[in-house]
């Protein structure tokens, strides 16, 4: 399997390309007040308005640096029970990507409160890369907040 | 002396005036006595011409030998002789009364009766020498009524008697002579006397001139016995005169002498209360000053009953006052006042000259400890001038020694100054190289800043390139198997891309170092110019400065030595302080003693003072 690396802060985060549309450079966002401040606003792909997730504010509660290697990762979002939706991710260092086999992950241990998101985790001689689970990104308050109540 | 201190002074003139009265008594006495015996003596003369004028009168009543005419005067003629014989003795015999008595009867017997008459003549002219014996007419003090009384009795008797006898007889030429002489003396006499007797005068020498031109006979007689009455009446108007003039003369005598006596006394008794009652006064006076009861002295002389007699108030300065008495007291009274504040004064001042003694006493006790304090304070100030001394000469060393340098000093900033100019220019030039090297640094970052935009599009081209192989081989991945090839194309493309970028970056980060190291560089660059200007003018203002001060020490090197001269002065001064202070210190010493004695002095004075204190405290003041 083919993982995309990402970076929040020191750490380093995999991404499987399945789930990925495609990844394209930072656009200017628009603001989206009333929401948390991971919430790095939103922007038009392809006529549809997408939110964007801040991926190193909702980790580490810095925001992403404005590199040119910090990207959007388009993600399909399956909501549980609802249609796949469109979510961008704002992370920084998506230029690297990882090939490896399911068999190398294993499990991380402890799974905290604030991270559900943060799945298995592959060990590699320049250090510890955690898979991470699109599909929790999103608590179901704020999957309310922002797209509205499930159809 | 003793017996004259018991005596008052008005008893002294008392004595002195009896003592004078005693001789003008005596004199008064014999005054008195000579105008009485000569009184008594002319009253005798008197009595004698009284006498003389019946005698006279019988005489020519006898020699006129009318017989009734006899007969009725010879007996009043005989009693007035009989009269005057109780005063002056017996005159005639007394047969003459029988002689008398027989003239009675003259016409009975005219030859008895012839007798009678011729005894009783010769009776009568044998009296008169008698008669001027007694009455002392013979010894009449005065001329005129010696010769008068001559006259009277002998001169013109004896010419009369002839004549009685025989009326028809010559006169005795002799007599007459004698006789005109007498008159003559008497009227010369008279006229000395300024007595201008006309009677005396005219009638003695018409008389006589009457007589000598008589025919004998009768006439002659009659011209005789009116010259002898004339005479004895004018024998008796001279002595009758004299009398009355002694009389007057006693008189005046006596009165004039009680009267001067009188007057005399009064004055005495005057001046003795003029003398003795402001003498009184004034010894009351001085007993009181001497006893010290001043006010009551003062009140003694303002008493009013004493300036009644005085008649005014005591004033010793009144110039118009020559009695010594009111002078003396005068001045007792002046004295009295001026005692009185002279005393005044002396307490007042004895109190403050006690005040100041006192004060004096304790200003000398601290003049006394201020000497003390001087002293040390003056030894201490010589071992200080000797330091000063020893100091200023060791100073005066140094300075010397430090003019030495001084000279020294200004070779040295003399090179320095050169070398300064040096070091400005070097630093002009540096400041030039400085501006040079920034010039060119500046040309170098503009270059990296080209650079720098060729390199952006490098890295812009690499990142497109890296995102469109990330895309790729998600893509692959998605398709799986069946895009095997594309996947490895995708692989190498995101290989390339990569190189790329690595290559990229590194010539980013090369040219972020050496755009930062030049940018770095240039800003260094310009620190280190703007420095270097600074330095420069630093530089620059200390070659000015030290130009002025080396020129300074140039112009300090002759201070230096006129410090080093003032230095060698002010050694010598100090020497010759210390000699002052030396001298100032023995001069306190004899201050001390000096003081010392000035305390004995005011010692002395304080008990004067004391003394007169107590002599002063006798006299009692208003």
């Amino acid at each position: 399997m083919l993982l995309l690396i990402l970076e929040a802060g020191t750490q380093r985060f995999g991404l499987a390309a399945s789930r990925i549309v495609e990844v394209i450079p930072a656009p200017v966002l628009r603001p989206m007040p009333g929401l948390p401040a991971f919430v790095a606003g939103a922007f038009t792909y392809h006529g549809r308005v997408v939110p964007v997730i801040d991926l190193s504010s909702l980790l580490t509660g810095q925001p992403a640096r404005p590199l040119l290697s910090t990207r959007i990762v388009m993600l399909n979002f399956h909501p549980q029970g609802g249609e796949p939706l469109l979510l961008g991710l704002l992370a920084e260092h998506a230029t690297e990507l990882l090939s490896c086999s399911p068999e190398e992950f294993q499990p991380a241990g402890v799974h905290g409160i604030d991270t559900p998101f943060a799945g298995d985790v592959l060990i590699r001689p320049d250090g510890l890369i955690q898979e991470l689970n699109v599909d929790r990104l999103l608590s179901e308050k704020l999957q309310e907040q922002i797209f509205g109540a499930p159809a | 002396m003793t017996l004259f201190a018991r005596w008052k002074l008005a008893h002294k003139l008392l004595i002195c005036g009896a003592a004078f009265l005693l001789p003008l008594g005596v004199l008064l006495y014999f005054t008195v006595s000579g105008f009485q015996q000569q009184l008594r003596f002319t009253a005798r003369e008197i009595a004698g011409a009284r006498a003389l004028q019946p005698m006279c009168k019988l005489a020519v009543l006898l020699a006129g030998g009318q017989w009734d005419m006899i007969a009725a005067g010879a007996d009043s003629s005989l009693a007035d002789i009989r009269k005057a014989e109780s005063e002056l003795g017996p005159l005639l015999p007394p047969s003459s009364d029988a002689a008398a008595r027989s003239l009675q009867v003259a016409a009975l017997r005219p030859e008895e009766a012839k007798t009678a008459r011729n005894e009783l003549l010769g009776q009568l002219y044998a009296t008169f020498p008698h008669l001027a014996e007694t009455a002392n007419l013979i010894l009449d003090p005065d001329l005129d009524s010696y010769f008068l009384a001559d006259l009277a009795l002998l001169r013109v008797p004896s010419l009369h008697e002839p004549l009685s006898r025989d009326a028809s007889a010559a006169p005795d030429p002799a007599q007459l002579k004698a006789a005109e002489h007498a008159i003559d003396v008497v009227v010369e006499q008279n006229r000395l006397k300024h007595r201008v007797n006309r009677a005396l005068e005219t009638g003695l020498p018409r008389a006589l001139a009457i007589f000598k031109a008589a025919p004998p006979g009768t006439q002659r007689l009659e011209a005789a016995s009116a010259l002898w009455q004339t005479t004895v009446t004018q024998l008796s108007v001279l002595l009758d005169e004299r009398a009355a003039a002694l009389r007057r003369k006693r008189w005046m005598a006596l009165t004039l002498t009680l009267a001067a006596v009188a007057f005399a006394a009064a004055m005495l008794f005057a001046v003795m209360r003029n003398v003795t009652v402001p003498l009184a006064r004034a010894t009351q006076v001085a007993d009181r000053i001497a006893e010290g009861r001043l006010s009551a002295a003062e009140a003694s002389l303002s008493e009013p009953g004493l300036q009644r007699f005085l008649g005014g108030p005591i004033m010793a300065t009144n110039g118009h006052i020559r009695d010594e008495a009111f002078r003396l007291l005068g001045a007792f009274c002046t004295m009295a006042k001026s005692l009185d504040s002279l005393v005044s004064e002396v307490r007042k001042a004895y109190a403050d000259v006690e005040e100041s003694t006192a004060r004096m006493a304790d200003a000398l006790r601290q003049v006394e400890t201020s000497f003390a304090e001087q002293a040390a304070s003056t030894s201490q100030v010589a071992a200080s001038s000797k330091q000063i001394f020893a100091t200023v000469t060791e100073l005066a060393k140094n300075m010397r020694s430090v003019t030495g340098m001084a000279a020294e000093a200004t070779q040295v900033a003399n090179a320095g100054l050169s070398g300064l100019s040096g070091i400005n220019a070097a630093m002009q030039q540096t400041l030039e190289g400085a501006a040079s090297v920034s010039e060119v640094l500046n040309r170098i970052s503009a270059k990296a800043t080209d650079i720098n935009s060729v390199l952006d599009a490098i890295t812009k081209i690499a990142n497109r390139t890296n995102l469109i192989s990330l895309n790729a081989a998600i893509e692959a991945e998605k398709a799986g198997d069946h895009a095997a090839g594309f996947k490895a194309v995708g692989l190498e493309i995101r290989r390339v891309a990569d190189q790329t970028a690595v290559a990229a970056l590194e010539i980013e980060n090369m040219l972020g170092d050496m755009q930062s190291s030049v940018k770095e560089g240039v800003r260094s660059m310009a620190e280190y110019a703007e420095r270097l200007r600074t330095n420069s003018e630093t530089v620059t203002s200390i070659t000015a400065d030290v130009g002025r001060s080396i020129e300074c020490t140039r112009t300090l090197e002759p201070h230096f030595q006129t410090v080093d001269s003032g230095m060698q002065m002010q050694a010598q001064a100090a020497h010759e302080i210390l000699e002052a202070i030396q001298q100032l210190s023995r001069a306190a010493g004899q201050s001390r003693e000096s003081l010392a004695r000035f305390r004995e002095i005011a010692d002395h004075v304080r008990s004067t003072v004391g003394v007169l204190q107590s002599e002063v405290a006798r006299f009692s003041v208003t």
